[in-house]
């Protein structure tokens, strides 16, 4: 079973307690749903990895770090396990991360995603600033100085 | 090159005893219908997209002509294999071969000058259009190819308005993000792209375009020879360069060749009709997108109802995102349905629509016209960049008696990874012929490409069987069960949405699999 957010606990138990009639609590869980993912609600979480599955078997789809941090778990989705592997971004259980993302909305429920991921002096943007995973990178042509890669 | 040598082998020595691993299930039938190496004749306009072994984007759009005998005798495709090369590859076909079985499928292989090839298995919609995937295992990628005009293989012919959708990715500092453009240009029949409209969802970009004026360009067909044996030219336009193969004076495939990122997809001529005001656009719908969201692959498939005055109704919507699947009805949990036909971009098409539902939030879309039937479509949710088709959808009920038949069909999507894979994307092509019974009622063949299994990755001539149930009038989304019998044998539970009798769009909506696709009633020659 997968690891829930405490961000997304907490938001789940700030519904449950919070007094309003059913048809509010519904009319709220919309506005209070986090939409997309925006820059301005942004936070740093730093845990140490209590386990790392790369080959993303947990929903949603890809690279998934479960981390202790002084708040309880956290389960971080990594975005694509591709890219990490493409650019040898190793994670192991131990390891203490330094993770810059959000909270948001995943079908009915909620999930907190990384946009940048860092391990000891390597860091890893591995989110666009719209919150979409990147896919990998070419190295720069000699030619045309031009990029590529995919999603 | 050995494994594509070894591929080839396997299948020309066994392809309709098929060497994929077949596993417990479902017998492939025997071949039927009047399909032969004679229906693939002429000169055939295609394209492409997946992904290469890496994971990195490739496409591909070109042109061949078979003979009707088995014999490909040249061929001419742009290639873009963002994993490979950072510039794309014109690649020149000078032999190859195919075979049609009789119930449409088919298989296409082509040599090229410089000693590579490629392969493709198929399935013919009919003697005009059909369906591709890539199995020689250098990618996982599908596409479709049209029965081409040479006689339309001029410049002149590319004039009037056009439609477009393209998708694909857009460069980053140092990786690539979703990328999808819809929009309508307008060619002067005389090398001038003088404008249009165009809406762009890039994931490296803070937020979608909004409606945004493209900028003149011009278009030219190759002078080498190409433009008139091929239909091959390239074009310019809203700070983008492109190559296109004309498949007649309808239509063209395109793909994108500059420093900004890689796309690809059709632009369609526009109709004389097409809905310029609310009350124009009325009636059901029915759309399927694919692309990405903040958690990864995702598919979305819906209709509703237009009533002409600006309200949306009857929604039925459902959702595949990383593996999350979720359904929508219309109920009091809907509102704000509304759409807009763009009267301030009069003349272009553009029309919007948006719903909220009470425990998924508000979806938001933008479309183009194509026709009062036909339209592109792009999602504008929040944190999605995702685009599609979108087809009105005949009257129901829609009934098993009057859609049985023979289909061809496509699927492609992401298998979200197993005890023995790791998630990849995966596609499938094929043929099944759908009686009228109330279970049981699929049989067919399909043949696929999962690069993420590991051992084998190719599966072809494996059984397909299962049910389509179809729920009340059919309006809505319907079940759509198949059992492969490849191995390991896999079940696939599609939401399928009828566009008419003969057309569905399906989303899968199993936890291990973000596929979707299309199906369509075989004109059988």
């Amino acid at each position: 079973m997968r690891t829930r957010g405490l961000w997304a606990l907490s938001l789940a138990a700030t519904a449950l307690f919070s007094g309003a009639a059913f048809a509010q609590q519904q009319a709220t869980a919309v506005a209070a749903r986090p939409a997309g993912y925006d820059l301005a609600r942004e936070g740093t979480i730093v845990g140490t990895v209590v386990s790392f599955d790369p080959a993303g078997k947990n929903l949603p789809l890809g690279a998934h770090v479960v981390l202790q941090t002084s708040s309880g778990t956290l389960d971080v989705h990594l975005g694509d396990a591709h890219f990490l592997q493409t650019n040898n971004f190793s994670i192991k259980s131990g390891d203490t991360l330094r993770v810059i993302g959000e909270t948001v909305a995943y079908g009915r429920s909620t999930q907190f995603v990384a946009r940048v991921v860092q391990n000891g002096t390597r860091a890893l943007q591995v989110r666009s600033v719209r919150g979409l995973p990147l896919g990998q990178s070419l190295p720069k042509s000699e030619s045309n100085g031009k990029q590529g890669g995919a999603q | 090159m050995r494994r594509l040598l070894l591929l080839l082998t396997c299948v020309f020595a066994g392809y309709v005893a098929g060497c994929g691993g077949g596993g417990s299930g479902p017998t492939p039938p025997p071949p039927s219908g009047g399909f032969s190496n004679a229906s693939l004749k002429g000169q055939y306009a295609f394209s492409m997209s997946g992904v290469d072994t890496t994971g990195a984007f490739i496409a591909r759009t070109g042109s061949f002509v078979a003979d009707g005998n088995g014999n490909i005798t040249g061929g001419l495709e742009d290639v873009v294999s963002l994993g490979a090369s950072s510039s794309p590859a014109l690649v020149a076909f000078t032999t190859g071969t195919y075979q049609i079985q009789s119930n449409g499928r088919g298989l296409v292989v082509f040599q090229a000058s410089n000693g590579t090839g490629l392969q493709l298995n198929m399935a013919l919609s009919s003697t005009s259009r059909g369906y591709l995937v890539q199995t020689d295992l250098n990618a996982t990628s599908s596409g479709s190819f049209n029965l081409a005009t040479p006689a339309d293989f001029t410049a002149t012919n590319f004039t009037g308005k056009y439609v477009f959708d393209f998708s694909g990715v857009s460069f980053g500092v140092s990786s690539v993000a979703p990328l999808s453009i819809i929009g309508q240009v307008a060619a002067d029949g005389n090398g001038n792209i003088t404008g249009g409209l165009e809406d762009s969802n890039d994931g490296n970009v803070a937020a979608p375009s909004g409606p945004v004026a493209i900028s003149p360009g011009t278009y030219a067909l190759d002078s080498s020879g190409n433009g008139t044996a091929f239909g091959r030219g390239t074009m310019t336009f809203g700070g983008r360069a492109f190559a296109f193969y004309i498949v007649d004076n309808t239509r063209i495939k395109v793909i994108e060749e500059d420093l900004q990122g890689g796309s690809i997809g059709d632009a369609a001529q526009q109709a004389s009709t097409i809905p310029a005001a609310n009350s124009a656009f009325t009636g059901g719908w029915t759309y399927l997108v694919g692309g990405s969201t903040t958690q990864g692959p995702d598919t979305r498939v819906a209709r509703f109802t237009a009533d002409g005055n600006g309200n949306l109704g009857a929604i039925s919507y459902d959702e595949n995102n990383a593996g999350g699947y979720n359904h929508i009805s219309q109920g009091t949990n809907i509102s704000a349905a509304t759409y807009a036909i763009d009267t301030a971009n009069a003349g272009t098409g553009r029309g919007t629509f948006t719903f909220t539902d009470s425990g998924s939030g508000t979806f938001k879309y933008v479309f183009y016209a194509i026709s009062s039937s036909q339209a592109v479509v792009q999602d504008l949710s929040s944190g999605i960049v995702s685009d599609g088709s979108m087809l009105a959808q005949s009257a129901g009920p829609f009934t098993l008696s009057a859609s049985a038949g023979n289909y061809a069909f496509n699927w492609s999507g992401v298998q979200l990874g197993s005890n023995s894979a790791v998630p990849f994307e995966e596609d499938f092509v094929g043929q099944y012929a759908l009686s009228s019974a109330t279970s049981s009622n699929i049989s067919g063949v399909v043949d696929y490409v999962e690069l993420g299994l590991s051992g084998n990755n190719l599966f072809t001539n494996i059984g397909l069987s299962g049910t389509l149930t179809i729920t009340g009038d059919g309006t809505n989304n319907n079940t759509f069960k198949v059992l492969i019998s490849g191995s390991p044998s896999t079940t696939i539970t599609f939401q399928a949405y009828f566009a008419s009798p003969t057309t569905m769009f399906l989303v899968c909506s199993d936890n291990t699999r973000t596929t979707a696709g299309i199906t369509v009633q075989q004109t059988t020659p």
